[in-house]
């Protein structure tokens, strides 16, 4: 469990966003890590490796959800929801989504056993649960 | 068509986004997000980079880059350095440890600076006069650098265009220099 940002999230809620993350790194194929981060890259829950630099996945989370919405803007897509990075060893996908007023941003590691759209599927599962908090 | 890419760094909050889009001839992009970190007295912070474009002269211009200024964004500093043809590194002088702050930017180009030109501009000297302009010059002589050190206000154009000028004309200046020494050869 990691918290370094400065916004007080409560036991209730910050539980409830562990067991979100666990559900969708067990129940989605090849999940590798889930990082959940505030949208200025500071990692407030995650569920990964422990070799794994979990602050590192937040900052770069932030910068490719925020790189989105400018390319987004510039070329009149509207709203950035989400950036994904396919490679030949798998993937990284990340959200943007809210919580209780939070701008956050969602990471989800995946290896080649992963399907994206099932990461995606998995993902927009957690925002509704999370939406109707 | 001439353009050069001169990147903007320093610590959160000094003003490279504020720099950037003050002498940009559009509408600077940004990547600014909401702020978490209350250490930092502001709304929103710069994540992936700034961009902006100054023509210096039909057919000559200048693109600006600006860095995020946390350290956990440093993965970015080495990819937006890439190719700049010299670097704005900016300090705020009221923060507590403004030396500290350049060596962490020095450490963190130390690549880029054994090659690039650079020119570090101060703000807020105004109610924060230590360290002085001359402290910061001894500062860079310890790391080897020799660099033209500017009192800025970030806001002002004037301000922001003599730091581009002065590297631009480092630039030119070492350009010379180097066409010079094949000469000469």
């Amino acid at each position: 469990m990691t918290t370094q940002h400065s916004e007080k999230i409560n036991p209730a809620l910050q539980l409830q966003l562990h067991q979100e993350l666990q559900v969708l790194s067990d129940s989605t194929s090849g999940v590798v890590a889930v990082v959940l981060a505030t949208v200025d890259g500071f990692s407030i829950e995650s569920v990964a490796p422990k070799t794994m630099d979990t602050s590192r996945i937040a900052a770069l989370a932030s910068s490719m959800s925020a790189i989105g919405q400018v390319a987004a803007n510039e070329t009149q897509l509207g709203s950035c929801k989400s950036v994904t990075i396919d490679t030949n060893a798998g993937s990284m996908c990340v959200f943007a989504m809210k919580v209780k007023n939070l701008d956050l941003v969602l990471a989800v590691l995946a290896n080649s056993d992963s399907i994206l759209a099932q990461i995606n599927y998995k993902a927009r599962d957690i925002f509704e649960r999370l939406a109707a908090n | 068509m001439q353009d050069y890419k001169i990147l903007f760094t320093g610590p959160p909050g000094v003003g490279k986004t504020t720099a950037i889009a003050c002498v940009s001839d559009h509408e600077a992009l940004n990547t600014d997000v909401a702020n978490y970190d209350m250490s930092l007295k502001k709304s929103t912070t710069t994540v992936g980079f700034d961009y902006g474009i100054l023509t210096l002269q039909p057919g000559e211009f200048v693109r600006l880059f600006g860095t995020p200024g946390q350290l956990r964004f440093d993965f970015l500093w080495k990819i937006l350095a890439k190719n700049a043809v010299g670097i704005v590194i900016l300090i705020d002088n009221s923060r507590p440890d403004p030396l500290d702050d350049l060596a962490t930017l020095i450490n963190g180009f130390a690549d880029e600076l054994k090659t690039v030109p650079c020119v570090i501009g101060v703000s807020r000297l105004e109610n924060n006069p230590l360290p002085s302009l001359d402290s910061y010059a001894d500062f860079l002589f310890k790391y080897s650098l020799v660099a033209p050190v500017l009192p800025t206000d970030v806001r002002r154009v004037p301000d922001v265009l003599q730091l581009i000028d002065s590297l631009l004309l480092q630039i030119e200046a070492s350009h010379y220099e180097n066409s010079h020494d094949n000469s000469t050869l």
